[in-house]
Parts: C-alpha cells; structure tokens; sequence
C-alpha cells in the first residue's frame, strides 16, 4: 500500500510509493491502454519493476507519487486496505538539476473524469514549491490527444516536434515537446 | 593520438578515439557549450576525462569519432603524430535505438574552415551505413552560432528548442533542436 500523504489537490492525495507498491507502479509497464501512449518500450516484471523502485524512484533526483483517491476517514500516515484507491502515478525527474521531466499516468477506469489535470497541477505544484528547478519539460507523442491537450490547458507551449523519433506501438511518431518556465506557473 | 581509419571522406577522415586523446578532449569539457552535449556540468582533470572515454566512448551504445587531416602517406593503421591532425569530435549517444543524438565540438583553431559541417557529414554515412537509426539528432545552444550552422549545413532540419533549458554564460539559454530523417539523408 502507498505510505504517508506528502500533498494533496482538490481530489486526489500524493502518497509515498513503497516497495509493495511494484504490482501497481508495473500496470504503466505492462497495461496496453497506457504503455504505449507513456512511451514503456520495455514490459516488466513485478521483481524488476521492485528493483525500479530501488534503483530510481528512491533516487534523490527523482520524486514519484502514488496519487490517491482517500476514503473519508484515511489517516495521514499509513493507509489500511480500504482506506485509499490508488489511481495513477505521478513522476517528477531530475529534481536535482535545474530542469525537470514530467510524467505521469492515471488507470485507464480513471481516464476523462479530471483527475489527470488534478495530479499533474498537484504534482507541478509540488516540484515548484519544493525544488530550485528553473522550468518542466514534458512530452507526448503526436497521437496523444489528451495528454497534450492537458499539458496545453495548464499553459505549457509546445516548443518541439521531434519528427519520427520514437518507434511506438507500431510506426514512428513524432514526439511533441512542452515546456513551461517557473515565472509562467506563478503567473497564472 | 587517434587510431585507425573508420571512414574516408574528401577532405576528412574518421578514426578512433583512443584512451591517450584524453588531453586532446580535455578542452571539450572547458567549453560551456560543448559540454552540453556529454552533460557535464564543468571541466574535467585528464584522468576524469580518461574515465569518460573508457565509460562512455568505449560503451557499446555509443559511437565516438575524431575527425582527423591526414597527410598523404597516412596509413589505415595507427597514425603518426605528423600524419594526421585530429580538427572533431563528434559522439553519438544510443546508437542502440531510434534516434541517436549527436555532439559535435570542433577546436577554436580548426574552425572556419567547413570541417564541422564535414566531419557531422561523415559521421552521417558512419552511422546509417552501421546502425538502423531511422532518424539523428543533435542539441545546440541557441548561442553557438559555430555548431549551429555546422548541423545545418550538414542538412539537419530545425525541430524546434526547449526554452531556458541550460545554463551557461550567465544565463539560461534556449537547446535548438535538430533532427535528420534517413530518407532525407539519402535523397
């Protein structure tokens, strides 16, 4: 189960990723409906995505969030079995720099209902108030209505188009880039 | 010094980067624009970048070229000192898959005489005749008027930037980003 809440949006609660958290964090690796759009080229195991944990997500460069829908009585600290829903995943890299990557991803049950623009404002959020990071980059492939319509709607421009980059669920596609700079978030 | 042949062009050719280039490539790192490619943040010690060339030159997954003069006489082999005269670098990362990226560097006294765009060139045929990239490219700061008109001339298409991404002389400066199809580079 995800551990202690670190922030929260209008819906959703950001808690911890632990270790048996794998069997989750391996659905953006494995699900057909959201591997591909994510750009996974490599499906995992749950044991090689327990050592991702390990490896990265527990890195001091990365900030990762298991993003949560709480019951009412869920505690701040370590939810029990029934008092939170896991719902997706929100990713930051490179907090350790000066310019972040952006990721993030919802269960496809939980597509089109507004959580994904609540987990990546709280997310974005979160990395601006907590990092000394200059700007966020983010990018999704040119098919990608959604994610880039998101990431268009929070005020991001698009800056790049980098064409037939990535061979994904079967052709190349281009890659679309955003960014958005500290200044614009705070203007907003 | 750079070791044998790898490919021939007109006026260039492309050797090896050996572990005792290391002084050569040392100055790459004292470039706040090179670097960018190689992610480093500042300079190196010769000893930290022989450590780059065992750890990243060496890999696999890269490709690393000194472009190089040669003298007539110049054999395929191991060069002497005056048979060639190293003028590029030019690394390409994650040859192993779809879009390699390249870093071009050129010394300030072998500039001004098209080896850039040349080098980047032979580097091209290097790559597509080696790996099957369907696309490469390369980041340049927006300041780096030299590297920039090198990956154009070499036919790289301007994709784009990402703004404000690197800091270096003082301020945040826009990445220029370049891409070249395949088919573009054999039409």
């Amino acid at each position: 189960m995800p551990g202690p809440i670190v922030t929260e949006g209008d819906r959703v609660a950001f808690r911890t990723v632990e270790r048996d958290d794998a069997a989750f964090i391996q659905r953006s690796a494995t699900d057909p409906r959201i591997r591909y759009s994510l750009g996974s080229i490599h499906h995992r195991s749950r044991a090689q995505q327990e050592e991702g944990i390990e490896e990265w997500i527990e890195s001091d460069g990365t900030a990762t969030f298991i993003a949560c829908i709480d019951a009412d009585d869920a505690p701040r600290g370590h939810p029990e079995d029934g008092e939170t829903t896991p719902i997706g995943s929100f990713n930051a890299r490179h907090v350790d720099g000066d310019r972040v990557w952006l990721s993030y991803w919802l269960l496809p049950e939980y597509h089109g209902e507004g959580y994904g623009r609540d987990v990546a404002e709280t997310g974005i959020d979160y990395v601006f108030e907590n990092y000394a990071v200059h700007g966020i980059t983010a990018g999704a492939y040119e098919f990608n209505d959604a994610s880039r319509g998101l990431l268009e709607a929070m005020g991001f421009t698009q800056v790049a188009r980098r064409r037939e980059s990535r061979y994904i669920d079967g052709d190349y596609y281009d890659e679309v880039r955003y960014d958005l700079l500290r200044r614009e978030w705070e203007e907003q | 010094m750079p070791g044998p042949i790898l490919e021939v062009g007109d006026d260039l050719v492309l050797r090896t980067v050996e572990r005792d280039d290391a002084a050569f490539l040392q100055r790459l790192f004292t470039d706040p624009y090179a670097r960018l490619g190689v992610h480093a943040g500042g300079h190196k010690s010769e000893a930290e970048v022989e450590a780059f060339v065992e750890s990243e030159v060496e890999d696999d997954g890269n490709a690393a070229y000194l472009a190089c003069v040669d003298s007539e006489d110049a054999p395929y082999d191991h060069p002497d000192d005056e048979e060639t005269t190293p003028v590029a670098f030019v690394f390409a990362s994650h040859v192993d898959r779809d879009r390699p990226g390249l870093v071009l560097w050129v010394p300030e006294q072998h500039r001004g005489e098209g080896h850039g765009a040349a080098a980047l060139e032979l580097v091209l045929q290097g790559l597509f005749r080696t790996y099957d990239a369907h696309t490469v490219g390369g980041e340049v700061l927006e300041g780096d008027a030299y590297t920039r008109e090198a990956f154009e001339a070499a036919g790289f298409t301007d994709e784009g930037r990402g703004r404000e991404v690197w800091f270096a002389e003082g301020e945040y400066q826009d990445v220029i980003e370049y891409g070249l199809l395949r088919e573009e580079w054999e039409a």
